[in-house]
């Protein structure tokens, strides 16, 4: 997809993105993550990171209504990526503005998260829904 | 994780205990529940945080709301017992410099000053 360079390993998940079905995905997709040998705190900052992507989809693709999503996990020899996928009304996350820091009124700060926890956060272009892929090296595992 | 809410009270103090994740799908819950608990002025109010594995966006959110309006009532707002997960959440967004985060409920409620403080 994308990359000639070959994944050490790559997962494909597609589900609606309701609360108990985002659950079994964060079961199996620690798996995944530990079997990388991914840090437990590592494991809980994707989970942040792709929570707030995914919830993106739900409040503003879709309206607030369950809908499908779809997530390529890859892991690559100096780095992991998560593209992250959905089907409903475009949104861009790349032109939420930051929030002060520290916060002065809630909100803004879930695509601030996604932006402090990875690498790299680049929009893929898709005639139709939102398309994201997320970016952490391996190398750079203290940010 | 599903979230659950356990109130109690402590002399003057209101003590919510919170186990389950905070999140999009939990944090309507919990606003709802502590905009009750933030009906009268100058509420003491703890909310123990130990038994949080995860919290997101909505869920720092529904803390930066519940402080504003605890600081326009006049009321103190203590965070105790915060997990490494959670606590490192309020770091990324510089609020652990903004909430009074206690390492466990006596310490909060001496903060707060209260008659409970040697429990």
């Amino acid at each position: 997809m994308g990359s000639k360079e070959k994944p050490i390993a790559e997962k494909n998940f597609e589900f609606i993105a309701t609360k108990d079905e985002i659950e079994q995905f964060w079961v199996r997709m620690n798996f995944f993550l530990q079997e990388a040998g991914v840090s437990v705190k590592e494991q809980s900052n994707f989970r942040l990171a792709i929570s707030e992507v995914l919830t993106n989809s739900v409040r503003h693709s879709y309206k607030g209504k369950p809908g499908p999503v779809k997530i390529i996990f890859f892991n690559y020899k100096d780095r992991l990526e998560f593209w992250i996928r959905d089907f409903g009304i475009p949104f861009d996350l790349m032109k939420v503005p930051d929030p002060d820091i520290p916060p002065t009124k809630p909100g803004g700060l879930g695509v601030f998260f996604v932006k402090q926890l990875m690498d790299e956060v680049m929009p893929i272009e898709e005639a139709e829904g939102n398309h994201m892929k997320l970016v952490k090296y391996k190398k750079n595992k203290e940010k | 994780m599903a979230m659950k809410l356990q109130q109690r009270q402590k002399a003057d103090v209101k003590i919510l205990e919170v186990s389950g994740d905070i999140d999009f799908y939990s944090s309507p819950d919990l606003r709802k529940t502590l905009h009750k608990l933030l009906e009268k002025e100058k509420t003491k109010l703890l909310i123990n945080l130990k038994k949080v594995p995860y919290i997101d966006s909505s869920g720092l959110a529904t803390f930066v709301e519940l402080l504003q309006k605890t600081r326009a009532q006049k009321g103190s707002l203590i965070l105790a017992e915060l997990t490494e997960t959670v606590k490192g959440v309020f770091q990324i967004a510089k609020l652990d410099s903004i909430f009074q985060l206690a390492s466990s409920d006596e310490e909060g409620l001496s903060w707060l000053g209260s008659s409970t403080a040697s429990l």
